[in-house]
């Protein structure tokens, strides 16, 4: 009897668990890629955006299912993020509160955001950030990786996977 | 904004050496999920920015495109065979002109190593490992975790009690310009901590095998620049790092370093 209650607790708590997991993931990237398979050199159905929902369909560690535009796509965990504090991030959640802000991390990210880099730069001109947008343009294209792994002889499970 | 400006240069002072769980709690994934609960994606990245704009303040960037596109091609190669293969706008792997072997990094995925550090090297794969144990310092949160342990603001504090204006709208009135270069050497100083060093070269050798790299070539470049000055100002050499990451490849099999390989890194040497 006590065996059974606690299996059922165990089996709600799980339940529970669950639930709310699936509520708290977010988009954690600018722009985040739904490929069509589990592979990082796979095709890609299309891009969800910063703090936008995902629904977890199932699991491929370190693979996500997600339903996308109809269709089954593949997102990498490394893309998911917490959904409290992006959509604190973005301005959909509550402000922080004093007393967290004392909090050294909470402090250093809070600091750190578009309108406070442009302040930053206001007042340190010599710092180059349009060298640091120049940085970010060089895409390394799927097919560019392909042939320098292959020039150099390296041999990796992910450029034999699905594409 | 002092605050902001000393946070920046308190973390640089950890990107001497520096990817993702980012799943929430709700998957179950490990502690770096707890580290960057607290500093969203968006948020680490524009820290990052600010650090690395300071790193290539004082490091210019090379205009050699060639050398720049064949670091970033080895890096973003590993950056996918990572712990944290993605990031807010992804990993950014540049070449700065420096006549000393350095290599740092920044949150976000910004990885930068110096012309001379290239010039070192023996090999593409010790190249590669430098470059993914930078990346594994990005994807283990080791700056983050070292703000929360609050290391770098005690350092701060060492210099005038600033701390305190940092997280208050205080207006700072000393004279900090005298203060502010012994700020800056002291944080150059920093180390990360040497079990986040450990961490970051376990993570560095699964990093290179993955990739299809030899993981010994980390021992290789540990050994060879332990007599030169530079990349070794800001990570710890001893013969225990080297005992533990020798254990390590242990579970590693390697079939030795491909001609094609250092063929191209021979040329790249010659265009620096």
């Amino acid at each position: 009897m006590i065996q059974n209650k606690c299996f059922s607790i165990l089996v709600v708590i799980n339940l529970i668990s669950i639930a709310a997991g699936a509520n708290d993931l977010v988009i954690g990237l600018q722009k985040a890629p739904v490929r069509k398979a589990a592979n990082f050199l796979s095709g890609v159905l299309g891009y969800l955006e910063y703090g936008d929902y995902v629904e977890i369909l199932t699991t491929k560690e370190p693979w996500h299912s997600v339903g996308f535009q109809g269709q089954k796509g593949w997102i990498h965990q490394s893309a998911l993020a917490n959904s409290k504090a992006v959509l604190k991030d973005i301005g959909q959640g509550k402000e922080v509160s004093n007393e967290t802000y004392k909090d050294e991390l909470v402090a250093a990210g809070k600091g750190f955001s578009p309108e406070y880099e442009k302040l930053y730069q206001k007042e340190n001109p010599l710092l180059d950030f349009a060298a640091l947008d120049e940085l970010e343009k060089r895409i390394i294209k799927v097919d560019e990786m392909k042939k320098f792994a292959k020039d150099g002889e390296l041999k990796s499970s992910l450029l034999e996977g699905e594409q | 904004m002092k605050k902001i400006f000393l946070l920046v240069l308190a973390l640089i002072s950890l990107s001497g050496c520096a990817t993702m769980q980012s799943v929430g709690e709700a998957i179950g994934d490990d502690s770096l999920v707890k580290a960057s609960a607290t500093m969203t994606p968006r948020q680490e990245y524009y820290l990052g920015r600010s650090m690395a704009a300071q790193i290539i303040s004082q490091q210019p960037l090379s205009k050699k495109e060639d050398l720049n596109q064949y670091v970033n091609r080895i890096g973003q190669y590993l950056a996918v065979h990572s712990l944290r293969p993605e990031t807010f706008k992804g990993y950014q792997f540049a070449v700065v002109d420096n006549s000393t072997p350095t290599a740092m990094s920044a949150p976000g995925g910004f990885v930068f190593v110096s012309t001379a550090l290239i010039q070192q090297a023996k090999s593409e794969d010790e190249l590669a490992a430098v470059l993914a144990h930078e990346i594994a310092h990005i994807g283990l949160f080791h700056a983050q975790k070292t703000i929360k342990q609050g290391n770098t603001m005690k350092t701060i504090s060492k210099y005038g009690g600033m701390v305190a204006s940092l997280f208050t709208n205080d207006v700072v009135d000393a004279d900090m310009g005298e203060m502010f270069g012994g700020i800056v050497n002291n944080l150059l100083e920093l180390k990360f901590g040497k079990s986040q060093e450990i961490d970051a070269d376990r993570e560095a050798l699964k990093t290179l095998y993955n990739a299809g790299y030899d993981p010994s070539a980390l021992v290789r470049f540990i050994e060879g620049m332990s007599n030169k000055a530079g990349f070794f100002s800001r990570h710890p050499r001893n013969k225990s790092r080297i005992r533990k990451l020798q254990k390590e490849l242990e579970q590693y099999t390697w079939q030795g370093i491909k001609d094609k390989r250092a063929l191209r890194f021979v040329e790249i040497q010659k265009k620096i």
